[in-house]
């Protein structure tokens, strides 16, 4: 049996704040952010940009996204959909399944770095420079690599961007 | 994952590692092979085109959760194992 009921890893349980995400390194990005006083979409947008670093394979700025926001005190909801348009000139109709279900003529235009500002910009407490400084700092000093990273660099189509911590820079 | 929690009181994490499928286009399912046999073919029986992967695989996704406990306050996080996925709490 496992250790936790029908689990391998207890629920990580807390009374102030939880961040969960894709990576332990983007993870802590939000905690920072909520340690540091921040509300939740700061914490939210440090870890996105976070994961563009540490997974960039699965995670980036290039990706598309949805964000829902829900007030606490008004009860409020929003919801940002940032979800890239295919361009103009594309028709799936032309394509073969196989092309829509991956490679070039697959590809929406990138939301995540616009959707991350916007959400930034009209629900966050921080600026920019500080929701996106432990996405620069992991992206110039540097990340271990998990098994995992190692696995999906060999196998995937993924090249490395060594230009990733200037794109973070100049959006801060 | 979140029938998981919300029908089969299964806490978050539970809900995450429990073994899942992936669904793709027309009645393909990708079945991790935690799932028994005879579940398998059920879905089969039933139409559809299941396709065994790994006990535990990165291809149905990584999924992570938060859930408030309304009594308590209290927050419990959840996080994907078959990736990196982590969780922590203040």
């Amino acid at each position: 049996m496992p250790p936790h009921r029908n689990a391998y890893r207890p629920s990580v349980m807390g009374t102030r704040g939880v961040v969960t995400s894709a990576h332990p390194l983007a993870s802590m990005a939000g905690i920072q952010m909520l340690q540091a006083g921040g509300n939740a979409v700061d914490a939210a947008v440090a870890v996105g940009s976070t994961l563009n670093v540490v997974e960039p394979f699965m995670s980036s700025a290039g990706g598309i996204g949805l964000m829902l926001i829900s007030r606490g005190r008004t009860g409020e909801r929003h919801v940002l959909d940032f979800i890239g348009r295919a361009p103009r000139a594309s028709d799936p109709s032309a394509c073969t399944d196989d092309e829509l279900a991956g490679g070039p003529k697959s590809c929406a235009t990138p939301g995540n770095l616009g959707g991350w500002l916007a959400a930034l910009e009209r629900f966050g407490s921080m600026d920019r420079a500080r929701v996106l400084a432990p996405a620069i700092a992991l992206a110039e000093n540097g990340v271990p690599l998990t098994f995992k990273n190692v696995e999906f660099f060999e196998t995937g189509s993924y090249k490395p961007r060594p230009r990733c911590s200037s794109t973070c820079s100049s959006s801060a | 994952m979140l029938l998981n929690v919300l029908e089969f009181g299964m806490s978050i994490q539970e809900a995450i590692e429990a073994p899942r499928v992936r669904v793709y286009r027309d009645r393909l399912i990708d079945a991790e092979s935690r799932i028994p046999a005879e579940t398998r073919s059920g879905l089969a029986e039933r139409g559809h085109n299941v396709n065994l992967i790994d006990d535990w695989s990165w291809i149905v996704g990584g999924g992570q959760g938060i859930v408030r406990d309304p009594e308590s306050g209290a927050l419990m996080a959840g996080a994907d194992p078959r990736r990196d996925g982590y969780a922590l709490a203040i």
